[in-house]
């Protein structure tokens, strides 16, 4: 049941939280070996409650779980929480799509933890049955299918989808004065069109190919993220200097040009975003610590794949951006 | 009952009034906070009630000065005197720096209260501290107090 008080949330979040991985942590999990590495995880007290605890996948399952759970106990708005959940409603909406396009199966695809249930999305788009969604939801499905039906393009079904998330999400916020999910949300569209950018430069796409790709809710104009098709390199960064999140974006472009790895750039703005994140932790009377525990949590479970899958292709790890 | 004595009565009543709603949203604040850490942190309960108690002096000192004026204008006894308006108005005036700082740094004290509730939970040894940083707001509850007393007694009837 949502609790009514921000203090307390937080207050029991400030001791909880401490249970969270840290860097130190990961990297002795890194450096350990595979059996050893899931028995540290047990010992930390990481994934209880998993149905099989020596399977990595079943103690992250549990564990993002226990935080879901734990989240929608603690938060006074989840109307608001519900929106930070939407990254995975948009996997599992684009999966169930393109798996219709391509008639197969997108069982072993499907991701649980969203703010929308699996058999819920599974009906949606399957049957038709959009009355549980939200209107803007059940009409981009609507959308999608008409798009992979014209032109059978995965990436405009994917776009669609996305377009379709922000335009929810800032529905949802434009009555509700709260300024940490505003500001998130807007650099995150932000991100996301700047990285649609970079991409469309690499394929060298035209401005009518790139527009549909591009989120609303940023505080970078459409028009403007366009016309940087044909911008030089050197200065995209200083031309999409716009905003709260302008020199965050200058900063990761400017790594890029010197790198030219998309990797790079993605997990800068991963960094940019943990770091606004990070800004809310101290703030006891919003949801600052609660939105920073979930993706901090989130943030924990890619790092623990990325390890793991490091030690069967024994390569050198690289840690995703972590909360803790 | 005069205009002056009535005008009094309510800066008494303000005094009492807006120092006391202070006061109990200030123990709301810290409350509920502590509530959440000692639902996690079960012995940390003594350490965290006396940050909890913090924001709730300004409401005494309010109830305090709110009892000094109804005792000089015989409210208590049954005999309540005449007061002229100067004087019912300087009643009022001398109930205002409690009123209104009693109501203001009751609720700033529990901001502070709960940042030291959750310094506390984090690092259990730091708990003098935090008490130490969230009592420093209690000065000018004091100081306030102090100006309404001796205002209150400057006051001939």
């Amino acid at each position: 049941m949502p609790q009514s008080s921000y203090p307390y949330a937080n207050g029991r979040l400030s001791v909880i939280a401490q249970k969270m991985l840290s860097s130190g942590f990961l990297g002795r999990l890194a450096e350990s070996g595979e059996a050893d590495a899931i028995k540290l995880l047990r010992d930390a007290g990481y994934g209880s409650g998993a149905k099989n605890p020596n399977d990595v996948e079943q103690l992250i399952a549990a564990e993002l779980s226990n935080t879901r759970e734990l989240i929608w106990e603690l938060t006074p708005e989840p109307e608001i929480i519900k929106l930070f959940l939407l990254r995975t409603d948009a996997h599992n909406l684009k999966t169930l799509l393109k798996a219709k396009l391509f008639d197969i199966p997108a069982d072993d695809m499907m991701a649980e933890g969203g703010a929308f249930s699996v058999a819920l999305l599974e009906k949606a788009v399957n049957e038709g049955e959009v009355s549980a969604l939200p209107k803007t939801f059940a009409k981009a499905i609507e959308e999608a299918e008409s798009v992979a039906a014209k032109s059978g393009d995965p990436g405009l079904v994917s776009a669609t989808v996305d377009r379709a998330v922000y335009a929810y999400i800032f529905l949802s916020l434009k009555k509700k004065r709260n300024a940490f999910a505003k500001r998130y949300f807007s650099t995150q569209a932000d991100f996301t069109n700047v990285q649609s950018l970079i991409r469309a430069r690499a394929l060298r796409w035209e401005a009518e190919k790139l527009s549909p790709m591009l989120v609303s809710g940023g505080e970078i104009s459409h028009e403007r993220i366009t016309e940087c098709l044909e911008v030089p390199a050197a200065q995209l960064g200083s031309e999409l200097n716009v905003g709260q999140s302008g020199p965050a974006i200058e900063k990761a472009l400017k790594e890029y040009s010197l790198t030219g790895n998309p990797g790079g750039l993605e997990r800068s703005m991963d960094r940019a975003l943990m770091e606004m994140v990070r800004e809310g932790k101290n703030d006891m009377f919003g949801m600052g610590p609660l939105v920073g525990y979930l993706l901090g949590r989130e943030a924990e479970a890619r790092a623990i794949r990325v390890i793991f899958a490091s030690k069967l292709a024994k390569s050198p790890v690289e840690l995703p951006e972590l909360y803790a | 009952m005069t205009t002056g004595t009535i005008i009094a009565i309510i800066g008494a009543a303000l005094a009492a009034i807006l120092a006391g709603i202070g006061s109990a949203y200030g123990v709301r604040l810290t409350g509920q906070a502590a509530a959440g850490v000692v639902a996690e942190k079960p012995d940390l309960f003594g350490k965290l009630l006396v940050i909890e108690a913090l924001p709730g002096t300004q409401g005494i000192y309010g109830f305090l000065v709110a009892i000094i004026v109804m005792i000089q204008i015989g409210a208590l006894s049954g005999n309540i005197v005449p007061l002229t308006m100067e004087q019912g108005w300087a009643y009022f005036c001398a109930c205002m720096p409690i009123a209104i700082v009693g109501l203001l740094s009751a609720i700033y004290q529990a901001q502070t209260g709960v940042a030291a509730i959750l310094m506390t939970a984090k690092e259990p040894s730091a708990s003098a501290k935090g008490i130490t940083m969230a009592a420093l707001v209690e000065t000018y509850a004091i100081l306030a107090l102090l100006v309404s007393i001796l205002l209150v007694f400057g006051i001939k009837v």
